[in-house]
């Protein structure tokens, strides 16, 4: 049984990171110009979709990672390097299974988004994909890391304790 | 058809960002008259975090229905300006949730003014909703 704090931050942590690559990527998109364009091309419903569908592999990905750092029980501790990696590695999987399931959708029921279905195409915007998903889970988890750290040195919880 | 679906999505979106707005400022309000429950904080947490999923999707629904402005633009600098004031709030609150998080995880009950950090932290989520807020009047209509 998964306690309610666990429960918050694994909620907290998977929505956090899915917004800042949101955000980013529209940010991204706008300084450069091709935002109107990437926007246009997708339906509300599909948009949903597609939205609902990244949310839900971070929640799982989220689950099975321990961001936050607590008394541990048997000091297994992840150190801020070994957590960076994992989160990276994360990141990566995400990438990975996200674009491949949108193509294998794309390729069935195919839009005026979808690309062209020859193996090099889709194999490079996969691996590149993949590759960047990699980084933006490396600086989610250094972010993420921090995060933690600062919420420990803002809390007093030895003297709300003694209330 | 595609009037009621932006509707929709601008209602959503609106009313969300009021929630959020709403409950930031109440539990500030609360922090200065007396102690808050631990358990009360875990709840607006979670709602917060669906919220923000919720607005940040909505958000994108309301661009396409506005028009994307563009980037040496007066709104094209609000847009960037309020993008990256979200991508802050989003950090600074998951700084907050983890505090509630280790108080839960202790057992704290009830957080009092001894904390000031968590206070601040809800004044900070506060202000930067707000200043959201304008920033999204800002893009949608101009100065």
């Amino acid at each position: 049984m998964v306690s309610r704090w666990r429960a918050l931050e694994v909620v907290a942590t998977a929505t956090a990171a899915l917004a800042m690559v949101v955000v980013s990527a529209v940010l991204a998109g706008h300084v450069n110009g091709g935002l109107t364009d990437v926007l246009l091309e997708i339906d509300t419903p599909t948009a949903g979709i597609l939205f609902g569908y990244l949310w839900l592999l971070t929640l799982v990905a989220a689950a099975d990672l321990e961001i936050t750092r607590h008394e541990p029980a048997d000091g297994s501790s992840r150190g801020p390097l070994r957590a960076v990696g994992w989160t990276a590695g994360t990141g990566a999987g995400i990438a990975l299974v996200y674009l491949t399931v949108v193509f294998i959708v794309g390729f069935v029921a195919p839009g005026p988004g979808s690309i062209d279905p020859g193996s090099v195409a889709v194999g490079r915007v996969v691996g590149g994909g993949t590759a960047a998903g990699a980084g933006i889970g490396g600086v989610a988890g250094a972010i993420l890391h921090g995060c933690d750290r600062a919420a420990a040195a803002v809390t007093t919880v030895e003297s709300q304790r003694n209330e | 058809m595609a009037v009621s679906e932006y509707l929709l999505v601008r209602t959503l979106h609106v009313l969300t960002a009021s929630l959020l707005t709403g409950g930031t400022a109440l539990l500030w309000l609360a922090f200065r008259v007396d102690d808050v429950a631990v358990a009360l904080l875990t709840w607006f947490e979670g709602f917060f975090w669906a919220g923000a999923g919720l607005i940040v999707f909505t958000g994108l629904g309301n661009l396409v229905a506005f028009g994307v402005p563009g980037p040496g633009t007066t709104r094209g600098a609000a847009l960037s300006i309020k993008l990256g004031v979200i991508f802050a709030l989003v950090v600074g609150s998951l700084v907050r949730t983890f505090a509630v998080a280790r108080y839960g995880r202790a057992d704290v009950q009830a957080v009092n003014e001894d904390d000031d950090w968590l206070r601040q932290l809800y004044a900070a989520t506060g202000w930067g909703l707000a200043a959201i807020i304008v920033l999204a009047g800002v893009l949608a209509r101009g100065l």
